[in-house]
Order: structure tokens, then C-alpha cells, then sequence
């Protein structure tokens, strides 16, 4: 146990590294924090507590309340790549950053391109599926790269970043928050499509 | 006697003083009571041996009360006072209810529905909380003393309203509510305990008038739900209807132009063919008019609309997890409407996985229910603990300028959870907000459940956008929600239980999320133009007040220029155009550049005197 947890300074608002006692790194044993989030949560879950005062049960669920959104933060790796922005360069929104205009291009392409299958679901075919198959896994793949890229940045190693190397990073964390965004908004499509087509 | 006792929290000290758990499940067509004996769950039978007590209330003139299976045996002869599957009114409205197809006496209690019988107005509360007491009272005498504490089970996918109106009836009857508990969860429960086994799994849920499906991580000790799914008015009991249907088809007749107890006769005799059908190719039936032939073939053909509907959940789900079909471990049949042999081959054919039916369908949520009780008054032993993580199953969000939902919990969010967002007022010196809280997968608030409204009052009058409003949303290990508000600045504070309040047709949380896909493409034009309309109305405001504060600093021929270009956005701001709307703004903001890099200039001038402690911090 790290000598930040040891000291008991934990408090609601440390962040979800420390609540996890986990090193701020982007490369995380996700194993590991499964098994905190399971040993954390049997601690301070609300039903651990069901005999006791308001006031701790009250405690309780706070508790569980913050470490539910910072497993979340953690588990999913574009929350877990702003919160690093976020503890070792400040909010995003705050660091001025441009869109390189590749990807902008890139990506406005994508939406032309989703937008051209055609969202008629009635005139759906297999054709059309397979389309945005191919789409999405090419919206993907930049996730991927972007991810991987992210990854060797200074942020994402947990060392204190250069002016520079903060607005790569921000860079990136935008970009990868379009590509989430686009691939929602995919999945909200195909979760149209599961209504009207057959099994 | 010992010096020190040593407990852990929750647990009792004294291990010789037995608490009395039970587990309740309240259904739509029955409801059971269970407990746990040497470590066994079992449902408690009534002094005739039977364990299911239908869940039907009649009221007497002299304000006494019968509950159960008499009940059902005197309603044709007393139809407006005897009641059934009520849990589907459970935290509705008036408006919410179909009320044409029901013979009962409707009545608006502001906005509460409530039924006139011969003792009174009552609400589905009420006779829920007269199905409870029924239980609590066969508990007492089986158990020899007053129930310590009862985990009460309801459809995963029940929203806020329904839930609290479940924990209301507890309250009415006098029980001590340890949890609401999600009935695909209770079944895992017992069934997880039971088997050992660990990996994931689906609990397909098919009640008498609710339809849930909940995806499971079982792991060392913990249940972790990672997604539910569902229909709360969807269940066995329309299985029935559709047969009934097609009885009525053949004679030439309607359902709508039956008696009450006439189509009350026939769906009694529908769900005795569907039951039998379990068991065999295919039955007659003596009805009404005559000999009532039912095949299973024909069965399962006029019912194939509802099962697909239920597997599009299904699916839904699986997607809502991450989950792929192929990574389940198993599945496990829930609600005494799994027994209908479709149900078991279709899901067998989709998943290719085990399917598990072997606890009794009625009876296994009852028994995970009593499962978590024991466990939450501390009488777990040694080897059985575990720990439950569940979900909310729709959508939380607040009302913003428009009529549009901003979502501030999405749905299959891990509970307990607390969430903020950070509101701002719209007009100068604007004093108090209004706070409506919804449910539901919709963009538009028209389209979700309203949960509540609420006013935060005193605000300090400040310019447009300067108030900091902070909206914190907690639910609790429940899923019941409560909402608070406090304006950053001044520390005003509003907060409110979120109660019941009044929405949507009945129909419309089944639909919600089905519609929320549906029409997103509507939704997002609508929703666009609403934007739009919102932002125009936002940049009026500021600029007229902008002009009338600071309107020297231009030229008569500036400031008749943004004129021309606020008037121009006012007409076009009433028309449905959002295109139009967006290049107004544009156009207006773009005219006012000069204008604001004026104002800002004087603000940081003035501002060298002072500080801005965000600046600085």
C-alpha cells in the first residue's frame, strides 16, 4: 500500500488513482483494478452497512458513489486519458488546441460516408450492413491509433509534460473523443436496425 | 459473558438471537414470502400448503378486507370491487392509465390514480400493501414472532416511480424495507449460490405482466449486473389475451364487446389452454359458447410477435454489456411464463448456451430475495457471503430550456451513483429556476417520464450565464433517486425525494426506449431546431441587454446595424428552419464582434482593479 493511502489521506475528492491506489499511468493491470474495485466496494457498499446509523450508511453510499465513477474513469480508456490530461496538464477545455486538419477532413469524410448508406431502415440489405461493417472498422482502427500514440506520450507515462507534449496530448484525447463519438452514434443506428431486422 | 463483543458491521453480536428475514416477491399475478432455514432458502406455504398467494385484493363495504385466492373465486359475482394485476398501476398517473377496456371507477387523486370501490378511493399502493400484510401475517405465524426485515423484489427495468410506490406499500404495511431488490438479480442469486458456477449469464425473466432480462458477471462472491433490459407491461398475461383473441375471431366476436366477467371467464380459460399446452400437443376446453380447441402449433404461431419482442431486449441488452452471445456461460429461465415451451426452445437456438430451469420459475426469485435479507441482517456464515452490484435500468436526466433532456446518469449505470451537472440562468437577474427531473431514452422531455419538479428560489440576481447552478443526482443501492441543487456562488440550496409525479400514457416507459432509437433521426431535427431556437432566444437576450447597457460605445450606424441583424433573427427564430436560425445567429454574432471586443476591452480595464480569483487559483 502506497504511503498516500497508508497516511488514511484518502477523502472523496482525491482522484480515482489514489482512491485505487494505483499508479497515474495510461497502462494499467486492469486485472488488478477489478480485483481493488471488488475488494473497495465489499468495504464500503451500502449492503455492508445495512445495520448501521443513517449517518454512515449515508457515508456508505457516498462512497460507493465515487468509487463506481472512478472505476468507470479508470476502466474505460478515453476517461482514463482525460483524467491524466486532467491531473497533469489541467481541464481540456482550458489548453488551446487545434485539430490537425487531416483528421478533420478524415472524419467529416466518415460522417459523409455514414450519411450515404442511407438510415432509412426499412430499405435496409445486407449490403448496406456490410458497408458500415467496413466504416466502422476503419473509424476503429484510428481509435486504435490514436489510443496507441496517446500512449507513449509523457501524460500517458505519468512524468509532468512539457507545454508541448500537454497539447499533444490534448490533441489526441479530442481526436479519440470524435472517434468514440462516431462510433455511438453508429451503435445507436444498429441498435435501430436490430428492431426490423429478423434473427 | 464475554468483555468485548466483536462484530463486523452488520452483523449481529449475539449469534444465538436469530433475526427473521424474508424475501418477498410481489407479482403481478402472485406474490410469494421466503425465508431461510439452516441456510436453505424456502418459500412459505399458507395453511391450505400452497406458497403462491395470488395477488388480488377485494374490498368490503364494512372496510374489511379479503386477499388471495377467495378473492378470485368471488369476482365475477363482485367485479368493481375485486382486483388484480395492480402492480401494473404501481406508480402511475390518471393520464397514464387506459381506462376505456376496464371496468373499474377510475378517479384523479391530483394526478395519484386511485379506484372507488365500496370502502373508499384506493390505489395500487394500497392494495399492494394489503398482498404484503397478507404475507407478512403468514411469515409471523410460520416464523413464531414479527418479521425483523424483508428484501422486497421488483422488475428490473421498474422506474423510479414504480419503485418508490413498491417501497410506499412496504411502508403502509408495517415491514421493515432492508432493499429493493431487482427479481432477474434475486433469481441469479439463487441460482448462483446454488450451482458455484462463475462466467456470465443472462436471467430471462418472463413474469405474469413484466418482461426483464438482466446480463450477469458472476465472480468470486460477486453479482455484478451489466446490463438490464425489459418491458414492464409486457408478460404472460398477454399470451392470454392473444388466445383469447383468437378464439373470439373464430365466433366472430371482440374482446372490447365482452362484459367484464365475461372476458374476465375467457381469459381464465385462455391461461388454463396455455398452461396445459406446457405438457401437451393440444387441448379442448369447455368455454362460454362451447368446446374451445387450442393447438401448440397455432399457440406458438399467434404469440411469435410477443416472444420476438422479447429477444430484440435481449439482444438490446447483450449489445448494452459489451457482451457477445457466444461468451455466455448460460442462461436462467425466470416467471412461471418461461414455462411455455417456446420460450425454452427459442432461446436455446439464439444463445447455444445451457439453459437452466431447474429451481421452481415462480418461486426461485422469492428465494434469492430471502437469500439477501439473511444476508443483509448479518446472519451470513462463514463460506457465504457475496456482494451485489446492480444497475439503473433508464436513463436519468433534467429538463433544459426547450423541452430538450440533458442526461446526467446514462442507463446501466452501476448504483449507488451521484452525478453533478452545472446549470446557468438565461436572463439577467433571473431569480429562481425551475428543476424537472425525467426518465427514460428520449431527447425530447414530452417523450420521458416526469419523476419531479422542483424550484430552486433565491437566487442572487445576476447577468445571463453568471449564475453557477450545480445539479446533483444520487441514486441509491435502491435505484431510487434523490435530487438536489445549489447555486455555487451563493450557496442556495434546493433539494427534493424524488415522489411520484405525473407523465406519460402507460404504455409509454415500455416504449421509451424502443422509441429512443426509433426516432432518433426526428428527435435530432427536432432536437436541432430547439437548439436553435434556445441559442437564439440566449443571444437576443444578451445583445438587447448588451445594446441598452453599453450601446454608447458604437456609432448610430453599429449599433443600427445590429439591430437589422436582431430583428432578422427574431422573425426567423419563429420559423422551423433551423439552418436558417443557425446563419442568423451566425450572422448576428459576427455583427456584434466589434461591439463585444469593445466591452471586454472595458471589463479587463476595469478588472486590473479587482481580481478573478479562478484567474489566480
Amino acid at each position: 500500500m502506497s504511503e498516500f493511502a497508508q497516511a488514511g489521506k484518502l477523502q472523496l475528492n482525491s482522484d480515482s488513482f489514489q482512491i485505487f491506489d494505483l499508479p497515474r499511468v495510461f497502462d494499467l493491470d486492469k486485472v488488478l483494478l477489478t480485483e481493488r474495485f471488488h475488494q473497495l466496494m465489499h468495504a464500503v457498499h451500502p449492503d455492508r452497512h445495512a445495520g448501521a446509523t443513517e449517518v454512515e450508511r449515508r457515508q456508505a453510499m457516498q462512497w460507493s458513489s465515487r468509487i463506481n465513477e472512478a472505476y468507470r474513469q479508470l476502466l474505460k480508456p478515453l476517461a482514463r486519458a482525460q483524467l491524466l490530461c486532467e491531473i497533469f496538464a489541467g481541464p481540456l477545455d482550458v489548453l488551446k488546441t487545434a485539430m490537425p486538419p487531416a483528421f478533420l477532413m478524415r472524419q467529416m469524410q466518415w460522417r459523409e460516408d455514414f450519411e450515404a448508406i442511407g438510415l432509412d431502415a426499412n430499405r435496409l440489405d445486407a449490403n448496406r450492413l456490410d458497408q458500415v461493417e467496413a466504416l466502422e472498422a476503419e473509424v476503429k482502427l484510428e481509435g486504435v491509433q490514436i489510443t496507441s500514440q496517446f500512449a507513449q506520450t509523457s501524460i500517458a507515462l505519468g512524468q509532468s509534460p512539457s507545454v508541448e507534449e500537454a497539447k499533444l496530448a490534448a490533441d489526441l484525447v479530442r481526436q479519440w473523443m470524435f472517434v468514440e463519438k462516431f462510433l455511438d452514434d453508429i451503435e445507436q443506428q444498429r441498435m435501430q436496425w436490430l428492431e426490423v431486422l429478423p434473427s | 459473558m464475554a468483555l468485548l463483543q466483536i462484530s463486523e458491521p452488520g452483523e449481529s453480536p449475539d449469534p444465538h438471537q436469530s433475526k427473521r428475514a424474508v424475501g418477498i416477491d410481489l407479482g403481478t399475478t402472485h406474490s410469494l414470502i421466503a425465508t431461510v432455514r439452516s441456510g436453505v432458502a424456502e418459500c412459505l406455504s399458507d395453511h391450505d400448503g400452497c406458497v403462491l398467494l395470488p395477488s388480488a385484493v377485494q374490498y368490503h363495504a364494512d372496510h374489511t378486507t379479503s386477499v388471495g385466492r377467495s378473492v378470485l373465486e368471488r369476482r365475477s359475482g363482485d367485479p368493481l370491487n375485486c382486483f388484480v394485476s395492480f402492480k401494473r398501476w404501481m406508480g402511475r398517473g390518471y393520464k397514464d392509465i387506459n381506462r376505456s377496456l376496464s371496468p373499474y371507477r377510475f378517479l384523479d387523486c391530483e394526478g395519484l390514480l386511485a379506484i372507488d370501490s365500496a370502502a373508499g378511493p384506493k390505489t395500487a399502493i394500497d392494495m399492494s400493501a394489503e398482498v404484503l400484510r397478507s404475507l407478512a401475517q403468514r411469515a409471523q405465524e410460520s416464523l413464531g414472532g414479527d418479521i425483523d426485515g424483508a428484501v422486497i423484489t421488483v422488475p428490473a427495468y421498474f422506474d423510479d416511480a414504480q419503485r418508490q410506490a413498491t417501497k410506499d406499500a412496504a411502508t403502509l404495511a408495517g415491514i421493515k424495507v432492508l432493499r429493493l431488490l431487482n427479481e432477474p438479480t434475486a433469481a441469479a442469486i439463487a441460482y448462483g449460490l446454488d450451482q458455484g458456477e462463475e462466467g456470465l449469464f443472462l436471467v430471462y425473466d418472463l413474469g405474469g405482466g413484466t418482461f426483464d432480462v438482466s446480463v450477469l458477471r458472476f465472480s468470486r462472491g460477486v453479482f455484478e449486473v451489466l446490463a438490464t433490459g425489459g418491458d414492464s407491461a409486457l408478460g404472460g398475461d398477454d399470451f392470454d389475451v392473444l388466445i383469447v383473441q383468437a378464439w373470439l375471431k373464430d365466433l366472430g366476436l371482440s374482446l372490447d364487446s365482452l362484459t367484464p366477467s365475461d372476458r374476465h371467464r375467457w381469459l381464465i380459460l385462455a391461461r388454463e389452454a396455455k398452461e396445459r399446452l406446457s405438457a401437451c400437443e393440444s387441448v379442448t376446453l369447455d368455454g362460454p359458447l362451447g368446446q374451445q380447441l387450442l393447438d401448440r402449433n397455432s399457440f406458438e404461431r399467434i404469440s411469435k410477435p410477443l416472444l420476438d419482442k422479447t429477444l430484440i431486449v435481449l439482444r438490446r441488452a447483450l449489445r448494452d454489456a459489451s457482451i457477445e452471445i457466444e461468451a455466455l456461460q448460460g442462461a436462467i429461465l425466470v416467471g412461471g411464463a418461461t414455462r411455455m415451451p417456446q420460450v425454452h426452445r427459442a432461446l436455446t437456438s439464439l444463445l447455444g448456451c445451457p439453459i437452466h430451469s431447474h429451481l421452481d420459475p415462480d418461486e426461485v426469485v422469492a428465494m434469492g430475495a430471502a437469500l439477501q435479507a439473511n444476508l443483509l441482517l448479518g446472519q451470513r456464515s462463514a463460506n457465504d457471503d457475496w456482494l451485489l452490484l446492480d444497475v439503473i435500468p433508464l436513463s436519468l436526466g433534467i429538463e433544459t430550456m426547450g423541452g430538450l433532456v440533458e442526461k446526467i446518469i446514462p442507463r446501466n449505470t452501476t448504483i449507488p451513483v451521484s452525478r453533478s451537472q452545472e446549470f446557468t440562468t438565461y436572463k439577467d437577474g433571473q431569480t429562481a429556476m425551475a428543476l424537472h427531473v425525467v426518465q427514460g431514452e428520449r431527447e425530447l422531455v414530452s417523450d420521458c417520464r416526469s419523476l419531479a419538479s422542483f424550484e430552486l428560489r433565491s437566487l442572487p440576481p445576476l447577468s445571463a450565464g453568471a449564475a453557477r447552478i450545480r445539479v446533483n443526482f444520487q441514486v441509491d443501492a435502491d435505484g431510487l433517486l434523490s435530487v438536489s441543487a445549489l447555486e455555487l456562488g451563493s450557496g442556495v440550496h434546493a433539494s427534493t425525494i424524488v415522489k411520484p409525479s405525473y407523465g406519460l400514457g402507460d404504455e409509454a416507459i415500455t416504449r421509451m426506449l424502443r422509441d429512443g432509437v426509433d426516432h432518433a433521426s426526428l428527435d435530432m431535427q427536432l432536437r436541432a431546431l430547439k437548439e436553435q431556437q434556445v441559442e437564439a432566444e440566449r443571444m437576443l437576450l444578451a445583445v438587447d441587454a448588451a445594446l441598452a447597457a453599453d450601446g454608447h460605445l458604437l456609432t448610430v450606424d453599429e449599433q443600427h446595424a445590429i439591430q437589422c441583424a436582431a430583428d432578422h433573427l427574431r422573425s426567423i427564430a419563429l420559423q422551423s428552419d433551423h439552418h436558417a436560425i443557425r446563419n442568423a445567429i451566425h450572422a448576428l454574432s459576427h455583427q456584434t464582434d466589434h461591439f463585444a471586443a469593445l466591452r471586454m476591452n472595458r471589463a479587463v480595464s476595469m478588472a486590473l482593479s479587482g481580481r478573478k480569483i479562478d484567474e489566480l487559483a
